[in-house]
């Protein structure tokens, strides 16, 4: 462990392991995240409930970045190549078999985008630390190649449009005309959470998240003890591929747009940002950071065309002053408020 | 077919020697400080950027050349100073992620400075045009870029082997302490590699403008180059990254030629190839 991961841990558990008064606290702020979430349209008007449609998918996309970084201590620089990967596909699918159950097609590019992070999995978890890093960035800017020249699929600079049938069918005989914004951000939140609860439960209740911890804790030991690690890794960072490709593929349900943006080196970056502004040691945390950098970006954005240069000053700020982000830095507050 | 050879082989070169240049300072960076930086290519951007300016006021490539690599090196002193110092012992994590922090707000100031276009900087007169060569006719300017990546790779060998300074920075890089208890400043050391990496960054930045024009995306662009290059090299080493170029450098001049658009793909299934048979990269130990 470095000095740098010493401090990020010293930060975010501010002394001792999570209590039980923890557990409760985390507990009830997952509720009151993914209730506010799910309650939104009823409250919200229209632009934000839309805003916040592409923040969960951004939001999930970055849990999936953070499931590789917290639960297996590897940082991926090419993420956007599964969200990017999947995105593409949900739209070819709903172009051609749009007849067919929404939520059929999400598990179909998402299976896909599994596969694709098994064999991406085999070269880069090999390795740690940067080469880890910078091989992902390399297969990331491979698969981003591809997109960007196989116009014929892709659409190329231009990207797909128009894919998304008129008439949603929801399950076999329940179809949606034309659905209203609130309807679709429900149906990216109807399979989005429960996705989202499958991982969290299979990474934090069952053998293979103690497999997973274990490795990740100390990997000399977990091999003694007759793990195979190299494998239980590669499990992890395709379960992180799948969510990621759910991600992508409610993005392209709900933006009805795909682009190169959506797998290009920026957006591998971006997810960076996300999930450490939110907070990398909560499961949770990384929504709160797609939320933040939405409202931020919409905020921002009217203020100056140059809001990035904020983003990444106030990301530098973040990383050396609160590496446990947002979530970090209420869980400090909430445990100075409980002692 | 000898012309279409020739070109090729002149564009191997070409894409050679541009790649070991960039990748050069970011493998000297992260074998002696090791410290891994994703914000190396916003310089080589940045540089690219204030060569255009000062070309266009002193109407002179050579003074772009002279100029803006140390301007950028300078203010990589003053970055050193202020934030990469803190990070040396920080861990490869926290590194790129500041850095990445970094390069956006680098990408975003030039923006600010010199808008969303393109620009392209004219090679100075004597390096302008084509000359022949076995019936192919080829750009005079990239005689150049080979003839620079050659002249660095000479300096930067002669520097770090063959003088005084060269010892004391590797003494540095390998055994910190023992050279601090000598009497040396070890910072200052530290310092002044960070500026030569850099400075290798923003020189080749300046040399590529000519060729490639500078663009909004070019810090990327060479990113992901600059990575395979370290990859496939083996990180930290010199010859590895080298060598790496070279294999780049082949793939992508011939294959712009007798594949055209497809030659992009070319340097990911190198590295494909290069990491299938040798993990570690080619010039790679299992330490790093």
């Amino acid at each position: 462990m470095t000095m740098y991961e010493r401090v990020l841990q010293r930060q975010i558990l501010a002394g001792g392991h999570a209590g039980r008064q923890d557990k409760y606290g985390e507990a009830g702020a997952t509720l009151l995240l993914l209730g506010v979430l799910a309650a939104a349209p009823l409250f919200a008007s229209r632009a934000t409930v839309n805003d916040l449609g592409q923040a969960v998918c951004l939001g999930l996309f970055a849990i999936s970045f953070n499931i590789v970084f917290k639960y297996s201590g590897l940082l991926s620089f090419g993420h956007a190549a599964f969200f990017g990967f999947a995105a593409y596909a949900e739209a070819l699918l709903l172009q051609f078999f749009g007849n067919l159950p929404i939520p059929l097609l999400v598990l179909d590019a998402a299976a896909s985008t599994a596969i694709l992070g098994l064999a991406v999995g085999q070269i880069c978890v090999r390795r740690e630390g940067a080469y880890f890093s910078m091989t992902t960035l390399a297969i990331g800017a491979g698969l981003y190649s591809i997109a960007f020249k196989w116009s014929a699929v892709t659409g190329g600079t231009d990207g797909l449009d128009g894919f998304m049938p008129d008439t949603l069918t929801i399950l076999p005989g329940w179809q949606w005309d034309s659905p209203g914004i609130a309807q679709t951000y429900w149906l990216v939140l109807a399979i989005l959470i429960p996705s989202a609860l499958a991982a969290w439960a299979l990474l934090e209740l069952t053998p293979f998240g103690n497999a997973v911890r274990a490795v990740r804790q100390n990997e000399k030991r977990a091999k003694f003890l007759g793990y195979d690690t190299h494998h239980v890794k590669l499990a992890n960072f395709t379960l992180a591929a799948a969510l990621a490709g759910i991600a992508g593929a409610l993005w392209a349900i709900d933006n009805s747009f795909v682009s190169t943006d959506s797998i290009d080196l920026t957006f591998s970056t971006t997810v960076i940002i996300i999930a450490f502004i939110g907070g990398t040691n909560w499961y949770w945390g990384p929504v709160i950071g797609a939320v933040v950098y939405i409202a931020a970006s919409d905020w921002l954005s009217a203020l100056t065309p140059h809001w990035q240069i904020w983003l990444g000053l106030a990301f530098i700020l973040l990383v050396l002053f609160a590496p446990g982000g947002i979530a970090g830095l209420v869980r400090a507050g909430w445990r100075r408020a409980n002692v | 077919m000898t012309s279409l050879l020739v070109a090729g082989g002149l564009d191997a070169a070409t894409y050679w020697s541009l790649a070991f240049m960039i990748a050069a300072g970011l493998t000297v960076v992260f074998g002696m400080l090791g410290f891994l930086n994703a914000a190396h290519t916003s310089f080589y951007m940045l540089a690219g950027y204030v060569a255009y300016t000062v070309t266009s006021i002193t109407g002179s490539f050579w003074a772009a050349l002279a100029i803006a690599p140390v301007a950028v090196a300078i203010g990589g002193l003053v970055l050193e100073r202020l934030l990469f110092r803190r990070l040396y012992a920080a861990g490869h994590t926290a590194q790129l992620l500041l850095t990445i922090g970094l390069a956006y707000v680098i990408a975003e100031a030039t923006k600010m400075v010199w808008g969303d276009s393109a620009f392209s900087i004219a090679p100075p007169p004597i390096l302008a045009g084509r000359f022949s060569l076995f019936g192919a006719t080829l750009p005079v300017y990239h005689l150049f870029i080979i003839a620079a990546a050659i002249v660095l790779l000479g300096v930067l060998g002669l520097l770090l082997r063959g003088t005084r300074l060269g010892m004391l920075i590797r003494a540095a890089a390998s055994h910190p302490e023992m050279v601090g208890a000598l009497g040396f400043n070890v910072r200052n050391i530290y310092t002044l590699v960070f500026m030569i990496g850099l400075y290798l960054a923003a020189f080749a930045g300046v040399v590529m403008a000519p060729m490639e024009g500078v663009y909004p995306g070019m810090a990327d662009d060479a990113l992901v180059q600059a990575f395979i290059v370290v990859v496939a090299g083996g990180l930290g080493s010199l010859p590895g990254a080298f060598i790496a170029a070279g294999l780049l450098g082949v793939v992508q001049g011939f294959g712009n030629i007798f594949f055209s658009s497809e030659a992009v793909f070319f340097p990911f299934i190198v590295l494909g190839a290069v990491l299938l048979f040798r993990p570690l990269g080619l010039f790679g130990v299992k330490s790093a």
